[in-house]
């Protein structure tokens, strides 16, 4: 962590990682749609407490909005009429603003096109998509190191810690490889703003191998680096630096997933 | 880089080595050095006989009508400890193919016909199909890794951490070092390349020259008793290299093996030996001021 870290980047790794993990598990075993309001309602709270960077996540989230609306409306379009009630399926809350009945929204003579489950069942999965990418933010507020570290000391094989990283680090990587391959087919004439859509799709997928090669390229001179330098030649590793968790952090790690699994068995009345 | 900067950093780096070889025998059954057997040894590459040839369409040496694609054929070498060699050549002699030969990725990756031995400080590099290599034999470039150090051409291939004192760190934390040494060589070994400013930053900020400094700085944490570069002065500007030919010099009196591939020969001329290659084969093995200058500059590229 650094020096002069805030809020949550200045919290260990660990906590992070529990809050995460939690609200992830939560949202996926229930379609209450208090519960979920309340997740999101949570998490924003945390990152606004923790000083999240909320920039990053509105980027972030200007690009999935498209996916969210998308799946909304097929979600809401083609779900089945709901088997049980509103009340059991979706919660109270959703009971109350729908009226507790599935009924038909928009019909066209006897084909229900539209009703109040299959837009509450699209809340649902928008929901949950949302909690995931903020929750993703939680845990992106902190340095990919410490996260090697927390694994490690969590006692996950360090290859696998390793692999984590590593794949992170390919990000960048792969984004530089796709960069070099659309400015070099720019330099040979290609024109992707003033070529038409069948003629941009082609150009597209000519970038698609030297990319592939150029990161595998990549990927196998970096395994050869590591080796070289080292990694596996004996029978375990150490490490220079080692997190230590503080009050704080172990308050976090136990009070906030505590919290919010306590909210969910009020919620969802188990 | 300041030169109390680096001779801070030379003593740190002399006695963090030391540290790391008695670790590493330490540990039975993969101690880079058995028995202080490669401490008599007097030399620190010793290849007879090596020849090789690339199993798939990849070849990096001689063609000959009719003959197979020798990379290397015949190489036989001995580098003394504590000395600097360049090997010097056209594009496509079998020096990167020699490089590979002395840290393992030949034949531990990249399969192929291998010939003959090699040997670091006395013990073979394992690997060849016929056994020979032994049960003391060093199998592997990880293993390797405790002896040889390798800094490649593209220094962007081998920093691969977010920090710069993680990338350093990297080599004795592989090494299983402990965390107050790993700290130490870190603290020694950036002092020595003169980035001790820049441990924390992202390594990806640092430009063409910082990037092979730290490197090097990572080869040099691991603590190996010879280091091969290959092409390290190409993306260098005339400071760089300056340094960089510093830098070699302060290795050198710490008792580093030093071995480099280079095309361009003339600023190595405080090397110990150049060693001209043609074909896979070594032609010639001479100090400088002893190098046949005709062959150097004609008949070698020809």
């Amino acid at each position: 962590m650094n020096a002069g870290a805030r809020g949550l980047r200045c919290l260990d790794p660990r906590p992070k990682l529990a809050m995460m993990a939690t609200v992830s598990t939560l949202c996926l075993l229930t379609e209450n749609i208090a519960f979920l309001l309340a997740a999101l309602c949570a998490l924003f709270v945390t990152l606004a407490a923790g000083r999240a960077d909320f920039a990053l996540l509105r980027r972030r989230c200007r690009t999935i909005f498209i996916l969210i609306i998308s799946l909304f409306v097929i979600q809401s379009i083609f779900a089945a009429p709901a088997s049980k009630s509103i009340a059991e399926t979706y919660g109270g809350l959703a009971a109350a603003i729908t009226g507790g009945s599935d009924t038909p929204l928009i019909h066209i003579g006897g084909l229900s096109l539209l009703h109040t489950s299959g837009v509450l069942l699209a809340s649902v999965l928008a929901l949950r998509l949302l909690i995931v990418v903020v929750s993703a933010q939680i845990v992106l507020e902190g340095e990919v190191r410490d996260y090697m570290l927390a694994f490690t000391q969590m006692k996950l094989p360090y290859e696998l810690a390793f692999m984590v990283v590593m794949g992170l680090h390919f990000l960048p990587i792969l984004r530089e490889e796709a960069l070099n391959a659309y400015h070099c087919m720019q330099l040979r004439g290609v024109d992707f703003k003033k070529s038409s859509p069948a003629a941009k799709t082609k150009a597209y997928a000519g970038l698609c191998l030297p990319m592939l090669v150029g990161t595998l390229r990549r990927a196998d001179e970096m395994s050869v680096a590591m080796e070289l330098r080292g990694l596996r030649a004996m029978p375990g590793r150490t490490y220079m630096r080692r997190l230590t968790m503080n009050s704080v952090d172990i308050a976090a790690t136990l009070i906030w997933p505590a919290a919010l699994v306590a909210v969910f068995m009020i919620l969802t009345n188990r | 880089m300041k030169s109390d900067q680096m001779d801070g950093g030379r003593s740190a780096i002399e006695s963090s080595s030391r540290r790391a070889h008695e670790n590493t025998n330490n540990e039975a059954s993969r101690s880079q050095v058995s028995d202080g057997e490669g401490a008599s040894e007097p030399f620190a590459i010793e290849m007879n006989g090596l020849g090789f040839t690339y199993s798939s369409g990849e070849s990096e040496g001689s063609t000959r009508a009719g003959q197979p694609a020798f990379s290397l054929r015949g190489v036989n070498l001995a580098i003394p400890k504590g000395t600097v060699s360049v090997v010097i050549g056209p594009s496509g002699c079998g020096k990167t193919t020699l490089l590979r030969c002395m840290t393992g990725i030949i034949p531990s990756i990249i399969k192929g016909s291998l010939f003959g031995s090699v040997k670091l400080n006395g013990r073979e590099i394992a690997g060849r199909g016929n056994g020979e290599s032994g049960s003391s034999a060093i199998a592997g470039p990880n293993e390797i890794s405790l002896t040889a150090g390798l800094v490649m051409q593209e220094p962007d291939h081998q920093i691969f951490m977010t920090t710069v004192e993680d990338d350093i760190a990297f080599g004795p934390e592989n090494r299983m070092a402990a965390p107050g040494e790993i700290r130490a060589e870190v603290n020694a070994c950036s002092r020595f390349v003169g980035l001790p400013s820049r441990l924390t930053d992202d390594p990806s900020t640092l430009s063409g020259g910082g990037k092979q400094r730290l490197a090097i700085a990572g080869i040099l944490a691991s603590a190996p008793d010879i280091l091969l570069f290959d092409e390290p002065v190409g993306g260098l500007d005339d400071s760089g290299r300056a340094m960089f030919a510093t830098l070699i010099c302060e290795l050198k009196e710490i008792g580093k093996t030093i071995v480099i591939v280079e095309h361009d020969y003339e600023e190595f001329s405080y090397a110990d030996v150049w060693i001209l290659m043609k074909h896979g084969e070594i032609i010639s093995a001479a100090p400088p001021n002893e190098t046949d200058r005709g062959l150097l500059e004609g008949e070698l590229w020809r």
